[in-house]
């Protein structure tokens, strides 16, 4: 028996090469995402200062002592950069996660049920939801929800942004997974499950949400770095994580009056920010790419 | 034939956008009456005095019914009344609105440019050569931008340009052409910072696919140049997701706008919006939302518009 | 230049394609004015050799590592950029496959001619060479036709564009790759006609690519057949197909069901020992059922916008152990016929009964669900990609036979067993299975709702001949065995007059004629019915 596959000759070698070069930048993403998540967690349990401890003098420039500098009034910025970078991406995790499980779950429901009226209901929430730019829909919850008191471990000012990124992400998901499960509705093995008499909530379960889900969380990686963006720019628009507590955008708000003297307090805080964003971008693009 | 078919799809287009719009209109009314927590206290701090507190329930139309509520809000929508300033007594919500927006949409419209001249220049110099070094290097520059917040950009650009070489103002607004294009110059980079690698992406990814496509392939096979196939085949068709782009993109570029002016201190939306969150001023919150989700509706709705102008496949497409 | 005789001369040619060879030890001439096809089964190496011929190897990134090809006298082998510029288009023009992808989707038919003339034929006036070169290949309304895109072009115009777009430099050579695989038989034939017209003509020599012994009668006086990238037999078509002397090419011209008595097992080569095999079919036992297992009163189906209906309202019934066939061209609505009689989708009008109830009543749990099956055309879009044979089939096996479990599992074993599915393949995710095997799996979990009614929609049409003959061997001994209703949808009229007793000829929504399929493949009533047979390319038995 010869191989009924099709020859696609010309992509063959762009497509090994993409193999080849994707697996190369996922293992670059995945090493640096991994050491600096290795780092938000060690650095501040085994570094002798505490993020907030007034530990030096101000605007000490980057040294062996202080890696990152020290801040306008005396504050290790490499420890409270490590520190901060917990709730970062703690926050991020926490939000993406809650987003792509309710965002995936309705989605794939209202792409996969036969009762349109619902699908119909959801998609112009779904829609009026992501017709906001996102800062602005945050802004407006997060000015409902209050950001003065801190709620247990999560510093003042989290929980309402993290609220506002619960209440406006999972629309995103819902539309993707809604459209992915829509194309699979109609795809001949879903047809041939109804067909072989397969009980609907499996065939959702089965046969419909892997292939959801799968394009789902790839962009779910890619979104982390969104999240983290955001949650940094808040404190620019008078929300966000407010201080004392270390968090990436409060430290470069922070430092943001003394960029002319003290380019690291921000600087430092960002590069950081900006490789874990490279780091999850190389992951989940070479996850997309692979698809194809 | 083909002209009423696109126009009943256009038809249907806008219709679709009118009732997006009517849910943002339900969901913006929502907002304020839903959210846990009582809106005088957060307004107002945590003791209101009663007379305040009157005083906010009329401003923000809260002593009627819900239902009468929803209608009369619906009814000022309809004259172009989106309420009064809780803070600034006797400003109209669309005063400040319409005071602010000329700034916002001149930095967007800067962005905008600079973004879509960038990204598809970067896209396909990278998509040339794929997977080779200058597609390297550019993707990572690329996702390297895209992970770096709007306002770090802004701040290092301030940095290097303002206070290092002092060419460029570090912020203000001068209020008049052409005065103002000096301060426009690092804004609209900043901004974009954000939707130029989305573009450069997307553009490198349709350049890619369209240069493995079967045409290029059998214009090869007739004796057709490399660079003249690059020019009059991968151009147009890499070129083309950018317009959808671009009209899905005015959220995320409003966004970048309100972060950029609080960096550069731009007297637009964006500071009306955190000078609005600052002091709890909720209805120009609302107000602002609204109107930006409509420039997001509006902004969608043009780009459905345009492609079919665009991709003949389009125009047929039922 | 070369005084020889041969326009192209291939010797001992090897292709090293992703660290394997694909191409071993190939000899071939092209005489000038002459044709030669290229035949084979997917894998066997005919489309990597046509691009030797058109320098687009190193595109797939394939390299030549043994051997020799020149045209003319020059060598193509070692040719570089600027050589093989100036051979394309103006010696040698590709006919490719696909005619749609094959087409600037955003560029004017007048706009992707003019840059080809501009190029080829510097100097003429684009706009005139333009419409004779679309008069030449017969397209209607040239001047019209400039203006359009190319998805507004049928299948068969397009390929028709394709070839005016290939005689724009007015080449020596034309490599013609499966030019009318996608197309109808009656546009099929059109075009193959149009290729040997045009040789006629201008004189030109053709080198034709086809998986199709049938279609190379039609077009070329000589054949070469291709099998794993060696070249097993090569020599005059009526030797070949008359008098093959390789046993893969008995084995090709075996396994076409035109060429076997009615019903019968095609023969199939046996890997092992290499040679023919016939397998046996169980005596079929038809024991008199009056009631049909599905009656369809007048179903006819309207989609949402449509302008004509895509099935015109019509009766059919299906009884025990019967065999019927619907044939018909694309968009024929046979498709639609066959998605509403396994209750796949709802008609419009009318209502198909299943034992008397109606597939609107028949809940996913309802055991006449079971009853009627379907086979897929496409046989990987008919598997859940990331679920493996044994998974897919275990869990229908599940729902029906009250297994569960490692019973369940070991139950669809047995079934795909059965079906002929290798051990090894049956915990694979099915990219990794071959097209033949797909399909058995999805026989197999068809089996598994234990059906009497299995309505197949074009079950071999993606298939090589060979896994189409295994395919149809399986079908016919499953019908033996189970008294299985067989209903086949197919294009192909050798394999309905195969495998059916009874046929509908479907054309636009409409049966034309119907009957028994013996009678109406041989002496057909309908003009259509007859126009249908004659395009069929086919071939005769010989003595």
């Amino acid at each position: 028996m010869t191989t009924a596959t099709l020859p696609r000759p010309f992509l063959a070698q762009g497509w090994l090469r993409a193999l080849v070069g994707t697996h190369v930048s996922r293992l670059v993403g995945i090493v640096m995402f991994g050491t600096i998540v290795a780092m938000c967690i060690f650095v501040p349990i085994l570094s002798p200062y505490s993020p907030n401890d007034f530990v030096n003098m101000p605007f000490m420039a980057p040294s062996w002592a202080h890696p990152f500098g020290t801040d306008s009034v005396g504050r290790d910025i490499f420890v409270r950069t490590f520190a901060g970078g917990s709730v970062d991406l703690i926050a991020a995790a926490f939000t993406t996660g809650f987003a792509v499980i309710v965002g995936t779950t309705l989605g794939t429901l209202a792409g996969a049920t036969k009762h349109r009226w619902a699908d119909t209901i959801l998609m112009r929430i779904v829609d009026a939801v992501i017709a906001f730019p996102l800062i602005i829909l945050l802004l407006a919850l997060v000015v409902a929800v209050g950001s003065d008191k801190p709620w247990g471990f999560a510093p003042a000012g989290l929980p309402a942004a993290l609220i506002a990124l619960m209440c406006v992400q999972w629309a995103v998901y819902a539309r993707l997974a809604r459209g992915q499960a829509l194309a699979l509705r109609n795809a001949d093995f879903v047809v041939a499950s109804r067909v072989a008499g397969l009980n609907p909530f499996s065939i959702v379960m089965r046969h419909i949400t892997p292939g959801v889900s799968r394009i789902t969380l790839a962009y779910a990686i890619g979104d982390v770095v969104l999240v983290v963006v955001i949650l940094a720019s808040l404190p620019f628009l008078g929300a966000g994580v407010q201080p004392p507590a270390p968090e990436w955008g409060s430290i470069m708000y922070e430092g943001r009056g003394f960029l002319r003297n003290a380019w690291w307090i921000t600087v430092m805080p960002g590069a950081v920010l900006a490789l874990t964003g490279l780091s999850l971008s190389f992951i989940a693009d070479s996850l997309l790419d692979n698809r194809r | 034939m083909t002209l009423r078919a696109g126009w009943g799809q256009a038809a249907g287009k806008a219709g679709q956008s009118l009732l997006t719009l009517a849910s943002v209109i339900v969901l913006v009314f929502l907002l304020v009456r839903l959210i846990p927590g009582d809106p005088f206290t957060t307004i107002l701090g945590s003791e209101p005095s009663a007379a305040a507190e009157a005083a906010l329930r009329t401003a923000l139309h809260l002593d009627v019914p819900p239902v009468q509520q929803f209608f009369d809000y619906v009814a000022g929508l309809l004259q172009g009344d989106l309420g009064q300033s809780a803070v600034q007594r006797g400003d109209s919500v669309s005063g400040i609105i319409a005071g602010a927006l000329p700034t916002t949409l001149s930095i967007v419209a800067v962005g905008m440019l600079l973004s879509t001249l960038v990204g598809i220049s970067l896209g396909l110099a990278a998509a040339l050569s794929p997977y080779k070094g200058v597609d390297l290097t550019v993707r990572t520059i690329v996702m390297l931008l895209y992970a770096t917040p709007t306002f770090l950009i802004g701040l290092l650009l301030t940095l290097v340009f303002s206070i290092q070489l002092g060419w460029l103002p570090a912020g203000g607004w001068a209020g008049s052409y052409p005065e103002n294009f000096p301060f426009l110059v690092l804004p609209g980079i900043a901004l974009s910072g954000h939707l130029g690698p989305i573009i450069a992406r997307t553009v490198r990814q349709a350049a890619i696919e369209s240069s493995q496509q079967l045409y290029m392939e059998a214009a090869l096979s007739r004796g057709l140049s490399k660079s003249a196939l690059n020019f009059r085949h991968i151009l147009p068709n890499s070129v083309l997701p950018v317009i959808t782009l671009l009209g899905i993109s005015f959220g995320s570029l409003l966004t970048g706008a309100i972060i950029v002016e609080a960096v550069f201190g731009l007297p637009g939306i964006g500071s009306e919006m955190t000078k609005a969150v600052a002091r709890r001023d909720y209805p120009v919150i609302q107000g602002i939302a609204l109107m930006s989700a409509c420039a997001v509706i509006v902004g969608n709705l043009l780009a459905e518009l345009i492609y079919p102008l665009v991709d003949p496949r389009a125009r047929s497409a039922s | 230049m070369s005084t020889s005789d041969n326009l192209v001369e291939v010797r001992n040619l090897g292709v090293l394609l992703a660290g394997r060879q694909v191409i071993r030890d190939v000899s071939f001439d092209i005489p000038r004015g002459g044709a030669l096809a290229l035949v084979g089964e997917s894998g066997s190496g005919k489309t990597v050799t046509a691009r030797v011929l058109t320098g687009l190897l190193s595109r797939i990134g394939g390299k030549v590592n043994s051997g020799t090809a020149t045209f003319d006298g020059q060598d193509l082998v070692n040719a570089n950029g600027k050589e093989w510029r100036k051979l394309r288009g103006r010696m040698v023009a590709l006919v490719p496959q696909a005619s749609l992808s094959s087409l600037d989707p955003v560029m004017r038919i007048g706009g992707q001619l003019a840059e080809t003339i501009a190029e080829l034929d510097p100097g003429a006036d684009i706009r005139l060479r333009s419409l004779e070169l679309l008069d030449q290949v017969r397209l209607p309304r040239p001047a019209a036709l400039l203006e359009n895109y190319p998805h507004e072009l049928s299948g068969g115009m397009r390929q028709r564009l394709m070839i005016a777009l290939a005689l724009a430099g007015r080449p020596e050579l034309i490599v013609a790759d499966e030019p009318t695989t996608a197309l109808d038989v009656t546009v099929q034939k059109d075009v193959l006609k149009l290729l040997g017209d045009l040789r006629k003509e201008t004189g030109m020599s053709l080198l034709m690519i086809a998986h199709d012994l049938a279609v190379v009668g039609m077009v070329s006086e000589s054949v070469a057949v291709m099998r794993g990238g060696e070249l097993v037999e090569k020599g005059a078509t009526t030797k070949v197909l008359g008098d093959p002397a390789h046993s893969y090419t008995k084995a090709l011209l075996a396994a076409r069901p035109e060429l076997a008595p009615v019903g019968t097992p095609l023969a199939v080569l046996d890997r092992e020992t290499g040679e023919l095999h016939r397998p046996e079919l169980p005596v079929l036992l038809r024991p008199r059922q009056p009631e049909p297992i599905i009656r369809a009163e007048a179903i006819g189906m309207t989609y949402h916008n449509a302008k004509a209906p895509a099935v015109h309202p019509l009766d059919i019934d299906i009884a025990a152990g019967a065999a019927i066939g619907i044939v018909g061209e694309s968009g024929s609505g046979k498709s639609t016929l066959g998605r509403i009689l396994v209750g796949a989708q709802l008609p419009t009008e009318g209502t198909v009964l299943v034992k008397g109830k109606s597939w609107q009543d028949i809940r996913a749990n309802d055991p006449l669900r079971g009853a009627v099956q379907m086979i897929f055309q496409d046989p990987y879009g008919a598997l859940t990609p990331w679920r493996t044979p044994r998974q897919i089939v275990a869990e229908v096996i599940a729902r029906w036979q009250g297994l569960h479990g490692r019973a369940a599992l070991e139950a669809a074993g047995d079934l795909l067993d059965d079906v002929g599915l290798p051990l090894q393949a049956m915990d694979r995710r099915p990219g990794g299975l071959s097209g033949g095997q797909c399909q058995r799996v999805g026989i197999a979990r068809a089996l598994a709702c234990q059906p009497q009614v299995l309505v197949a929609d074009e079950p071999t049409s993606s298939l090589d001949i060979s896994a189409q003959a295994q395919i149809l061997n399986l079908l016919m001994r499953l019908r033996a065995e189970r008294n299985l209703a067989l209903v086949i949808v197919s294009h192909d009229l050798a394999v309905i007059r195969h495998m059916t007793d009874e046929a509908l000829v479907m054309q636009h929504g409409r049966v034309v004629e119907r009957g028994p399929s013996s009678r109406i493949f041989s002496a057909p009533d309908n003009d259509y019915t007859r126009q249908l047979v004659s395009s069929t390319p086919t071939l005769r038995r010989s003595a």
